[in-house]
């Protein structure tokens, strides 16, 4: 074990727990004009707003991180390029993949509290470090999300986190990404399934987490769970072996983040989670919530009841051809471009994942505005070929 | 083409059948045991009765009228990933490689002797004679992404005598059968026909692979890592796997090579290396190497002039049908490599088409600094610098395995020493620019002998 990360951790925690006292912290610049208590607000002056922000922020990052004005100069694009809102799909992007091999950096002056990776499931991790004040931003933003989609409550609640326990690595960002959503019902008890086993290794304990699951559902409070799906699964598919069906309480929650996309689904690709839920929970499906984000953009595209992922106004997205990567129209698949002005610390103004998807105009929910539906991870199909492949070569590198 | 309603068409000893699914465990099981009849009574065809049907079945694949070659390329255009432009280049050269001329060149270049299958040749150097004999029955599991290695590997088990079963790829499931019904239509005495079966099953049907597992002398494998790992499980004694696996090929451009090289002609042929078989096939290039000792403007002369090739090229054989998956692989490539240069404080170096065609991405990393990495395909060349062949030889260590065909330009005094060096680390061919994916009649591939591996050899020393 880390001896670091417990203190990081409790750094960290001391950060959010700060912030979730006010949920408020001191405008900077134009960039917190954003930051409204809905987050679904896209009336005018929203895109003026969100245009001043993106000048400023791209200003910043051309200015203090020498790559991307390096980036820029190479993709002839500088800040007068940005005129008028529709400039700001033209602004040089950064593929997510670059920052799993530089881990790249703006000057901010801040302090950087944060340093956050991926679970690196291609073999790669992304560091990004955080400083305090998009830290703040970020848990505003994430907050004001939550409590807009209904998931902000007083009623305590045992949360029962399928990610990685901080004290082992506080690095992981999923484990980041969910110690926040842990503070937006009061706080009973928390458990982590992705914990030390006898042997001193990091695994998903299963049957620690059925019994932790069997002794929350007996407490009767609400129960949130978060993170890895599959473990979510695996632990019900546990409990329903030995408990039976499992009678979450009213007002539990099960919030998914990340463990697989489209064809690393364990359980294939007719699997449908919703029919899986109300098969063997008592858990309204509308309670049943994904959400995306990644360590490179840390923005949260949360579920509504209708399952659908809304944009918040501190971001904006579409999705590209990635024949040509032309902007799509709404509906049209391609890969998710996501932008925001919100991290000063890292050049991640506009980011190109390798995830496919598309930008829905309209949801039928309450909420308002476009919405992304994620559909799996790009490159992730066999090659016809007997040519030796990249992927070969990473799996050929490790045996090395 | 032939309907999908008939998608289950099989070609069973000289018959086409149609069936409403693929063959299942017992019906294949029934087909290998009629195959091992055939094998025990030990009939085989004379060398002049297969070359005779070899002939006639040029000559008609000769005429672009031919009905049978106009039902494969339609096919071909319609199922495969290659270019309409190129499947129809690839058909005018067929009929030579049919062509009895081609397949003699083959035997003797294999076997040492053209008519070693029919009689007792005699050893130079020693007082004993050889024959040849088939190996017995023979699979053919072919992969998808050239669709003439399947028929290569198919001829190859009948010109020596074999009894023949392919496994269509399923991305090819119409070629094959097309062929295969030519052949019989040739081959009036069935000579052939009634020792070969085409057919194709869902690979990974566990069932049916131990039932070939268990009666085949040999399988010849094409394809990608993962079917091969599971064609290696559980053989049985007498069943032998011949794996033409993944594969990585290169090219090395030397000073003294460059310096007296036509530029636009050697670029051309380069570009033509890559392109073909939209770089799928393991005898393509992936990476380019040029000695340090070229100067810089040279270096930019060369890629000027490449980029231009690839451009020729492009037009001449448009690239085929990608994958989204594909692309994002070029972009992603192209994308790392931008960010390395901007990160290395040097001029980015990567020309291509806007719609990722075809990628030039020159590298910054020097020799056996780093480790290599290879190409996201689809047309993309990496271009590195080496500092001498040492260096070159240290980037490929632990490779072995998997080195195939290095395109050369390089001064005839240099061939040698190269030569010498990239084979003792695992490369099984040398050859120019032009003809890596096109491999001379009668030479080895990935390092042996394709009809050696089908045929076993009976001494006679008396």
């Amino acid at each position: 074990m880390n001896i670091i990360s417990p203190i990081k951790s409790l750094i960290r925690e001391r950060i959010i727990r700060e912030f979730f006292r006010t949920t408020s912290y001191r405008r900077k610049n134009v960039i917190d004009d954003l930051l409204a208590e809905d987050p679904f607000d896209f009336s005018p002056p929203w895109q003026e707003k969100f245009l001043e922000a993106m000048k400023w922020g791209f200003q910043h990052h051309h200015s203090n991180c020498e790559f991307y004005r390096k980036l820029c100069d190479y993709r002839g694009f500088n800040a007068k390029s940005i005129a008028a809102f529709n400039d700001i799909w033209d602004i040089p992007f950064i593929l997510s993949d670059v920052f799993k091999t530089y881990p790249l950096e703006t000057k901010t002056g801040d302090l950087l509290t944060n340093e956050m990776s991926s679970s690196g499931t291609s073999g790669k991790k992304s560091r990004i470090r955080l400083d305090r004040l998009s830290g703040h931003r970020l848990m505003y933003s994430l907050y004001h999300i939550n409590k807009a989609l209904g998931l902000v409550t007083k009623t305590p609640a045992n949360y029962f986190l399928m990610a990685y326990n901080p004290a082992i690595d506080e690095t992981l960002g999923t484990t980041t990404s969910d110690v926040v959503m842990t503070y937006l019902a009061p706080r009973k008890s928390i458990y982590y399934g992705l914990d030390l086993n006898e042997n001193g290794k990091v695994e998903f304990l299963k049957d620690r987490s059925v019994e932790k699951l069997r002794q929350f559902i007996e407490e009767g409070l609400p129960i949130r769970m978060l993170g890895f799906i599959h473990h979510i699964c695996e632990t019900i598919i546990g409990y329903n072996k030995k408990y039976g069906k499992a009678v979450f309480p009213a007002r539990s929650y099960i919030i998914s983040g990340g463990g697989w996309k489209g064809a690393i689904n364990p359980y294939g690709a007719s699997f449908d989670l919703y029919a899986f839920i109300k098969e063997n929970t008592t858990l309204d499906t509308k309670n049943v919530r994904d959400l995306y984000t990644l360590i490179e953009h840390e923005v949260f595209y949360l579920e509504c009841e209708e399952h659908n992922k809304h944009i918040p106004n501190v971001a904006l997205a579409c999705s590209r051809d990635p024949r040509t990567l032309k902007r799509l129209g709404y509906g049209q698949t391609g890969l998710i471009h996501l932008y925001t002005p919100l991290i000063e610390s890292c050049p991640v103004l506009s980011l190109l994942t390798t995830d496919y998807g598309y930008v829905g105009e309209s949801c039928a929910c309450s909420t308002g505005g476009p919405y992304i539906k994620i559909l799996g991870r790009a490159g992730v199909t066999k090659k016809v070929t007997c040519a030796f492949t990249a992927d070969q070569y990473v799996s050929q590198t490790v045996k090395v | 083409m032939i309907d999908r309603k008939d998608m289950f068409k099989q070609f069973i000893f000289g018959d086409t059948i149609v069936s409403s699914g693929p063959l299942n465990p017992a019906e294949i099981e029934k087909l290998v045991l009629r195959g091992r009849e055939l094998k025990d009574k030990g009939e085989l065809p004379s060398q002049d009765e297969i070359l005779a049907v070899f002939s006639r079945l040029s000559k008609a694949w000769s005429d672009p009228a031919y009905q049978k070659r106009q039902e494969a390329v339609k096919a071909l255009e319609s199922n495969s990933a290659m270019s309409r432009e190129f499947i129809r280049a690839v058909f005018e050269e067929f009929a030579k490689l049919i062509s009895p001329e081609y397949i003699l060149d083959k035997l003797e270049g294999d076997l040492g002797s053209a008519d070693i299958q029919d009689k007792l040749v005699s050893q130079k150097q020693e007082d004993a004679r050889l024959i040849a004999r088939p190996a017995g029955m023979v699979l053919h599991v072919a992969s998808g992404n050239v669709f003439l290695a399947c028929i290569e590997s198919m001829i190859n088990g009948i010109i020596t005598k074999n009894i023949n079963f392919l496994k269509m790829s399923t991305d090819d499931r119409d070629f094959p059968l097309i062929f295969a019904e030519s052949i019989r239509e040739f081959d009036k005495e069935l000579v052939i026909s009634r020792r070969l079966a085409v057919f194709w099953w869902r690979g990974g049907e566990e069932k049916i692979e131990s039932v070939f597992k268990q009666h085949m002398d040999r399988i010849v494998f094409w394809g990608g890592p993962e079917a091969l790992r599971s064609w290696e499980k559980n053989l049985s004694e007498s069943a032998v796997l011949i794996r033409h696996g993944h594969k990585i090929s290169f090219g090395v451009v030397s000073r003294a090579g460059l310096s007296s090289a036509e530029l636009p002609g050697l670029t051309d042929n380069i570009a033509l290396d890559i392109a073909i078989w939209d770089q799928k096939a393991c005898n393509c290039p992936q990476m380019l190497f040029i000695e340090d000792a070229v100067p810089e403007n040279e270096v930019t002369r060369f890629i000027d002039s490449l980029s231009e090739s690839l451009k020729k090229t492009n037009n001449m054989f448009p690239p085929g049908r990608r994958s989204n998956d594909e692309y994002v692989e070029v972009m992603k490539a192209r994308e790392l490599a931008m960010a390395a240069c901007l990160a290395a404080g040097k001029p980015v170096s990567i020309i291509g088409s806007k719609t990722f065609d075809w990628t030039i991405i020159f590298e910054q990393k020097r020799g056996a600094q780093e480790s290599f990495e290879p190409s996201p395909l689809s047309r993309t060349i990496i271009i590195r610098r080496y500092a001498s062949l040492k260096s070159l030889a240290e980037l490929f260590k632990g490779y072995s395995f998997y080195l195939q065909t290095v395109g050369c330009c390089l001064d005839k005094s240099e061939v040698p020493e190269y030569a010498m060096k990239l084979s003792s680390l695992g490369v099984t061919r040398l050859c120019p620019f032009g003809i890596m994916a096109i491999p001379a009649a009668g030479t080895p591939h990935d390092g042996s002998f394709p009809l050696r591996d089908l045929i076993r050899y009976t001494v006679v020393e008396c």
